[in-house]
């Protein structure tokens, strides 16, 4: 498995370090190491990490944590080109990353390396299209502080199409994260509904696992173990 | 946008525009729900329903420096993403040049070179590397090989050459693209919803954009393209979720067509200065009434 994270992404480490011998770690930094090579077939595509070098193909899973390359991260670049290098290394991995055979948590869009990064009137805006009941979501600027306090009855989360909830959970909000997973191309994606009833409404959705809270990781290494990737 | 500023007041149309470099005059506010979206946008204290508006036309700019800092930048941030969440959540019967996800698809040249294959276009054959190895393979094996940028930042494509041999070293801080060379004639066609205007270009120069700084010659006339071509373009603009597209086509001299890239923010006035083609027309028209049925090829 590949975990692609910036070196500071501590939670990313802790995954790392869960997953043991089976992960390999790379991040912007790891992108200077002579060895990376994007081709349309998947079998040409090769990557480096400080373990060596790796081909695509023979990965089982891949957790994007990275939106994209930043500059911040490439002290290694002289400091007039880490703007561009830091888009050409967007680029490429979007390119790379694209089209894997093995499950991508979560695969890149067009905007974002790790999977579709909506805000939450975009995210309230996609539940109306497909008829999802979502709480308001309003943007203002200047911005005014939402005092409206967020409940969080029901949270579901769909990994590789599976809707799952930790506690009682109509089939219908599994059903309801399971469509929005489905349309936005998420591997990995969580919903929040602010009540456990049928016509509770969506009042938040994540595409980025918490790597940072246990049961989270131990979810997300049990998924991709259950998926074949194995620890 | 100039250009279709000016057109769309010939046509009368209301527009309201929005300056980057003016943005602290810029204030709104937008709700999105279950049943739609509704909201406001004020520009220099004039206040306007988003509902009122039929059309939203897009060329955003990075950030004006001036703006990249402290409180100022916060501000006009927020205001760049309310600008761009109308956009990409207007309904469907609004008509968005473009929506701003659909415009992201070239930030990544190679990910969308694998799109327009899926989408039936003769592609170069493309690698981006920073294996010094594998880009002198990858050379040997087609002879002739261009380089360029691999995301959406302009830059001027060359041919690789000897002299270039002792700079391969210098791979490895960043994977670059290189492209099998394609010979031919290049070809700009630009899709405004169902119409396509296709400009027909002859240079001496590996990158025509810049003939006059490489020395070579360069002409450009209006021309028509073959009916399955312009369906492809077409389709492939549809596809990609654009209403407006710039595409690069070659045809080479087996009559093959390639396509290299499709600009989902084209620069087309310089193409209609040298052509005289009605393009910020035709945009403008789609602005305000909207795709037409059918097609029409000019």
């Amino acid at each position: 498995m590949l975990v692609l994270a910036a070196r500071d992404d501590v939670p990313a480490r802790m995954l790392a370090d869960r997953l043991g011998e089976a992960a390999v770690a790379a991040g912007p930094q790891d992108l200077s190491r002579p060895g990376w090579t994007y081709a349309r077939s998947i079998g040409r595509r090769t990557g480096v990490s400080c373990r060596g070098q790796f081909r695509a193909d023979g990965l089982t899973a891949v957790i994007s944590r990275i939106s994209a390359v930043q500059p911040v991260h490439l002290t290694h670049v002289s400091r007039g080109d880490r703007d561009y290098v830091a888009a050409e290394m967007t680029a490429f991995l979007r390119a790379w990353l694209t089209g894997l055979s093995c499950p991508v948590v979560n695969p890149p869009t067009a905007t974002c390396l790790s999977g579709p990064a909506l805000t939450a009137h975009q995210w309230a805006a996609l539940c109306g299209r497909l008829s999802i009941p979502a709480r308001p979501a309003r943007l203002t600027v200047p911005a005014v502080p939402d005092d409206r306090p967020a409940p969080a009855a029901c949270r579901v989360t769909v990994f590789r199409g599976r809707p799952a909830a930790a506690g009682p959970c109509p089939a219908v909000l599994l059903e309801h994260g399971r469509r929005l997973a489905a349309h936005v191309g998420a591997e990995w994606l969580a919903v929040t509904f602010d009540g456990n009833h049928e016509q509770a409404a969506v009042c938040q959705v994540e595409t980025w696992p918490d790597l940072a809270d246990a049961s989270t990781r131990e979810g997300l290494v049990h998924a991709l173990i259950g998926s074949g990737a194995r620890s | 946008m100039a250009s279709v500023l000016r057109a769309l007041t010939r046509r009368g149309a209301e527009v309201v525009m929005i300056d980057q470099r003016a943005y602290p005059t810029v204030t709104g506010s937008i709700t999105a729900c279950q049943d739609g979206a509704s909201g406001w946008i004020s520009v220099a204290g004039c206040r306007r329903p988003v509902a009122e508006f039929s059309g939203y036309f897009l060329r955003p700019y990075p950030i004006p420096p001036r703006y990249q800092h402290g409180l100022a930048f916060h501000q006009v941030a927020a205001i760049d993403q309310m600008m761009l969440s109308i956009a990409e959540t207007a309904p469907a019967h609004i008509t968005v040049v473009n929506r701003p996800s659909a415009m992201a698809s070239n930030d990544s040249k190679p990910a969308q070179l694998a799109q327009l294959e899926d989408l039936g276009f003769l592609v170069p054959d493309t690698i981006v590397t920073n294996d010094r190895e594998v880009a002198e393979e990858f050379w040997a094996r087609h002879g002739t090989v261009v380089y360029k940028s691999t995301s959406g930042i302009r830059s001027i494509a060359n041919t690789l050459t000897a002299a270039d041999l002792p700079r391969l070293d210098r791979l490895a801080t960043c994977p670059t693209q290189f492209q099998e060379f394609i010979p031919g004639i290049d070809y700009r066609v630009h899709v405004v919803g169902d119409e396509v205007f296709a400009t027909r270009i002859v240079s001496t120069a590996t990158d025509y954009r810049y003939a006059f700084t490489q020395a070579a010659e360069r002409t450009m006339a209006a021309t028509r393209l073959p009916g399955h071509v312009a369906d492809r373009c077409q389709h492939a603009t549809r596809e990609l979720g654009l209403l407006l597209a710039g595409i690069d086509l070659r045809r080479t001299p087996d009559g093959d067509w390639y396509c290299f890239e499709v600009n989902t923010a084209p620069a087309f006035s310089w193409f209609q200065d040298h052509t005289g083609q009605p393009i910020a027309d035709a945009v403008a028209a789609l602005l305000q009434h909207g795709a037409r049925t059918g097609s029409a090829v000019q």
